[in-house]
């Protein structure tokens, strides 16, 4: 009904992209279910496989977008993104497995991961949020290095191994009915997504570019940034701690690696690729780094007798595309396109009002 | 004598053992232009972080509307209507010129905490940053990065950050630092059409003595972070002691001319 507005029509245009990634994503586990001739509903397969990386890649789509809300948007620096991710992760398994919580663990272990994930946001945003850029990185760092190192020799939560999942409902379970999660992760993507765009389109959203750009000068002009930042750093917890949370059930195990500094440089990484501060570049960045890893991981080259290990030595390969892209386009896939066109449109203007100049004195 | 719209009591500020303002004493009037000038290192941009809230004093109090604000933090003073631009440009460089002026007008809203509806969707915001962007005149490139500016532009644009924000008292600091003489001139027509319109006080701090006799009611002079002397333009041009401590004989031809002015 909408459609046969003419407004309407102009909004589908202007999105023809993001509604084209939203239905490849709805159709996907059937899409590959055709190309590959196997089950999609099966509990194993190729289509389940794809199913299977397509999970981890909209996994770490969310954790990218989050990061993207405080690096990007806000500009505030965090190098400890990963804690959320892992803390998140460990408290909703430490109640999922619990006995005595029989069939409600999982869901009171997701309500009290989210919570706690939003009050450590509040917390460490009060206590530090005052530090500037770098000295705020690095108090970040230091208290999820703190996180990590304690679990990792916690012996209650498995010390270094971590533990594994209790029995998930079946209906429930990514091993034995991979679809439905695929749907739900894909739906929670799908949410994180609308809900920064539309709070970056928000009044509110316009106060936090303000901050990234000059903090001081929204100060003047009469915003309480420090309420500001508190929010992002709070929202941004919470949707890292969803993250965890759907990485945790998708691997049925956690461990003390998921506050490792991987989870916090690999979002910002794949957030400065993609393009900071902009919507679509941290999907970006997340997907196309993460299938690069996976495409490369097992892949060999024989030069004559020698055999060069691209898997093994794709950290560096990553690490020099990193310096690459910083160098070239400082602003990322997205970012750079974006400034291109902007460039462009403004130059055709520019174009466009010489003209006109040049016929006025003709005539 | 007019209503005093900002006082500042014994103001001093020390940073470490330096004592950059030393016990000023400062009587603003509403509706007045009231410029600060003085040698570097006088304390001027000190006194105005002190005004803004910027920076707290170490003895001293400030008050506004006969409200003691010597507590109040930055964001606070802003709602009360002080605003103020900077000696160093202070723009939020990656937004268009319409968006620096927009939030300004956004700021002193009640409307920062709505996530559900689109900030853009808020016409009379639009409406009214568009006026302050027309008001300096930078209307033609309402909707291109400020970082794209010429220095000039940027100058303005700060201006028109601080027209948005409606304050009663607007704080200049060196509106003119950096700027090509002939945009000195546009900057002392808009600041005389801010004033004959007669309802904000503006505080000027600035070197360019053209601008300074030309818009000011009443003038501070402050030397090594005192005040040396005070009064109206006529009178500090003719004041022996300002012009040898301060202005020397760069300045004296302006001077001359200004106190001959005055006497006629």
């Amino acid at each position: 009904m909408q459609l046969s507005k003419g407004v309407s029509w102009r909004a589908v245009r202007q999105n023809w992209l993001l509604i084209a990634a939203l239905i490849l994503l709805l159709i996907f586990p059937f899409l590959v279910g055709a190309l590959t001739n196997t089950d999609p509903t099966a509990r194993r397969g190729l289509a389940v496989y794809w199913q299977g990386i397509a999970i981890e890649l909209l996994i770490y789509g969310i954790l990218t977008m989050s990061y993207n809300l405080l690096f990007g948007f806000t500009g505030v620096i965090s190098f400890g993104h990963a804690l959320f991710f892992g803390l998140a992760g460990y408290l909703m398994g430490g109640f999922q497995r619990a006995p005595e919580l029989a069939g409600s663990g999982l869901a009171i272990g997701i309500v009290v991961a989210l919570s706690v994930c939003a009050a450590l946001g509040l917390l460490i945003g009060t206590a530090t949020l005052r530090l500037k850029g770098v000295y705020f990185a690095i108090f970040t760092l230091a208290i999820a290095e703190m996180a990590y190192i304690f679990l990792s020799r916690y012996e209650p939560t498995g010390s270094e191994d971590g533990f594994t999942l209790g029995a998930l409902p079946e209906w429930f379970d990514p091993t034995r009915n991979r679809i439905v999660f695929y749907y739900i992760v894909a739906a929670i993507f799908i949410f994180t997504f609308i809900l920064i765009r539309r709070l970056m389109e928000s009044p509110t959203g316009a106060v936090l570019l303000a901050i990234r750009e000059n903090e001081n000068r929204a100060r003047t002009i009469g915003f309480n940034t420090l309420t500001y930042k508190l929010l992002a750093i709070v929202l941004a917890g919470v949707l890292a701690g969803m993250a965890g949370i759907l990485f945790t059930l998708l691997n049925k195990k956690v461990g003390p690696e998921m506050l490792g500094t991987a989870y916090t440089v690999n979002p910002l990484l794949m957030t400065i690729i993609g393009g900071a501060g902009t919507l679509l570049g941290p999907v970006i960045g997340a997907v196309g780094l993460r299938l690069l890893e996976l495409q490369l991981r097992n892949v060999q080259i024989a030069l004559g007798d020698a055999v060069l290990d691209i898997g093994r030595a794709l950290p560096i390969i990553l690490g020099a595309l990193f310096i690459l892209v910083v160098l070239v386009f400082p602003y990322g896939i997205v970012g750079t396109f974006t400034r291109w066109r902007l460039n462009r449109r403004a130059r055709s203007a520019e174009r466009a009002a010489k003209q006109a100049e040049a016929l006025k004195s003709v005539s | 004598m007019a209503e005093a719209i900002l006082e500042c009591r014994n103001l001093r500020k020390e940073f470490g053992g330096l004592v950059a303002v030393n016990d000023v004493s400062l009587r603003v009037e509403r509706g007045r232009v009231h410029s600060i000038i003085g040698p570097n290192g006088a304390g001027k941009t000190t006194l105005m972080n002190l005004i803004s809230g910027i920076y707290k004093p170490t003895r001293g109090e400030v008050l506004f509307k006969g409200q003691p604000i010597t507590h109040l933090p930055l964001h606070r003073r802003a709602h009360l209507g002080i605003g103020r631009s900077f000696q160093i440009t202070n723009i939020f460089p990656n937004l268009t010129v319409l968006e620096n002026v927009r939030l300004a007008v956004q700021a002193r809203s009640k409307v920062n905490f709505n996530m559900l509806r689109r900030a853009y969707s808020y016409t009379d915001f639009i409406a009214e940053a568009m006026h302050a962007i027309h008001q300096v005149g930078l209307t033609p490139v309402a909707s291109t990065l400020a970082s794209a500016l010429p220095h000039g532009g940027k100058r303005k644009l700060e201006l028109a950050i601080l027209l948005a924000g409606a304050p009663e008292l607007l704080i200049l600091d060196e509106p003119t630092a950096g700027v090509a003489s002939e945009q000195v001139r546009e900057m002392i027509e808009n600041l005389s059409h801010i004033r004959a319109q007669g309802d904000r006080t503006i505080i000027i701090v600035e070197h360019n003595m053209n601008l300074v006799m030309n818009v000011s009611d009443y003038i501070t002079v402050m030397h090594l972070g005192s005040v040396l002397a005070e009064g109206t333009p006529a009178e500090i041009a003719a004041n022996k002691a300002v012009q040898s401590a301060y202005l020397g004989e760069l300045y004296s031809d302006v001077m001359d001319k200004a106190a001959g002015g005055a006497h006629e």
